[in-house]
């Protein structure tokens, strides 16, 4: 997916989208999502894929550093994702970069599976002691790596 | 019906053997709630067993409008909870098909409710949850933001929700090489 550079909504195109039906109205609106706690925020990421959470960093500077402070980070890849396609690149990076500070309660790995052909044990151990030296507070690792 | 948890505040009323408590809402509306249900949220729970609420629990962080959905989710879930205890098949462990179905249901009554909502009860509703501590239905409003965003591009999911990008030609040139790796470039 590319990156997408533009500038912000006019006030004047501002719609007010419902949540469900789909409907607009052409009314100026506050930016209520940006405005929650740091914590609430982090609870929605709960819901999305961790690349998801990483690409948020570009909607606006609130949005900057917010995914590395998230409390959790699921590598986990689901086959009708649209994960990056170097994924093992991916994670290597997300686990390695230097503003992922938040800290580490729980650290899970589930044993890599045959398909794993991007990613080795040594692969993984550097990547747990990267997360301790980070703080991360969970990570679950599982097998599908594969794409 | 809702167990007997033992001896509560003097204000829980009863409506049809039912105990109910009163809540006000920041705008002055009162709404009586059954006691099973105002237990979902840990906030009311523990104002409930420390007593002394005569006159009600004020609610000065939630309107009206909100708290009225607030009281719809717990009432249907400390309902749905009740009848799988009271159920005679589930305790028997027998009838998985029955307790899964019921679930599902469940999930689908929430997701209603909250693909039913605008954008600004939406927000409403997940810092009321969150004031009231209701982790059930902020996991269900939380989980309905992140669907809203879910596979769009930063460019729709700041159109949606009125995000301003506030960076400069420099710092957007400067995320682009740093986060790479998280886009398909």
């Amino acid at each position: 997916m590319p990156l997408k550079v533009i500038s912000g909504c006019r006030s004047t195109e501002r719609v007010n989208h419902l949540a469900g039906s789909g409907e607009e109205e052409l009314t100026p609106r506050v930016d209520r999502l940006s405005a929650l706690s740091d914590a609430l925020l982090h609870h929605i990421m709960l819901f999305m894929e961790v690349w998801e959470v990483v690409r948020m960093c570009v909607l606006s500077q609130r949005w900057r550093d917010l995914w590395a402070s998230a409390p959790c980070i699921d590598v986990r890849v689901r086959r009708y994702s649209d994960a990056p396609r170097d994924f093992a690149k991916f994670v290597h990076c997300l686990l390695l970069i230097g503003e992922v500070l938040a800290l580490v309660d729980t650290l899970r790995r589930r044993s890599p599976s045959e398909d794993d052909e991007d990613f080795d044990d040594d692969d993984v151990k550097m990547w747990i002691c990267n997360a301790i030296k980070r703080k991360a507070r969970v990570i679950q690792l599982n097998g599908h790596l594969n794409l | 019906m809702a167990a007997e948890k033992g001896e509560k505040g003097a204000a829980a009323k009863e409506v049809a053997g039912e105990r109910m408590v009163t809540l006000e809402s920041s705008d002055g509306e009162e709404f009586h709630m059954s006691e099973a249900a105002a237990q979902l949220s840990t906030l009311l729970r523990h104002v409930i067993e420390g007593g002394g609420i005569d006159n009600g629990i004020p609610l000065p962080k939630v309107a009206a409008r909100t708290l009225e959905k607030v009281i719809m989710y717990c009432e249907k879930h400390a309902k749905a909870a009740a009848k799988s205890d009271s159920d005679p098949s589930a305790a028997a462990g027998s009838s998985s098909d029955n307790t899964a179905a019921a679930s599902e249901d469940l999930e689908k009554w929430d997701r209603k409710l909250v693909n039913g909502l605008s954008q600004d009860a939406l927000f409403d509703l997940i810092v009321a949850a969150d004031y009231l501590v209701i982790d059930g239905l902020l996991d269900a409003t939380c989980r309905k933001v992140a669907d809203m965003m879910k596979g769009k591009t930063p460019d729709e999911i700041r159109k949606i929700f009125n995000i301003l990008n506030d960076f400069t030609k420099e710092e957007e040139e400067e995320m682009r090489r740093e986060y790479a790796w998280a886009f398909d470039d």
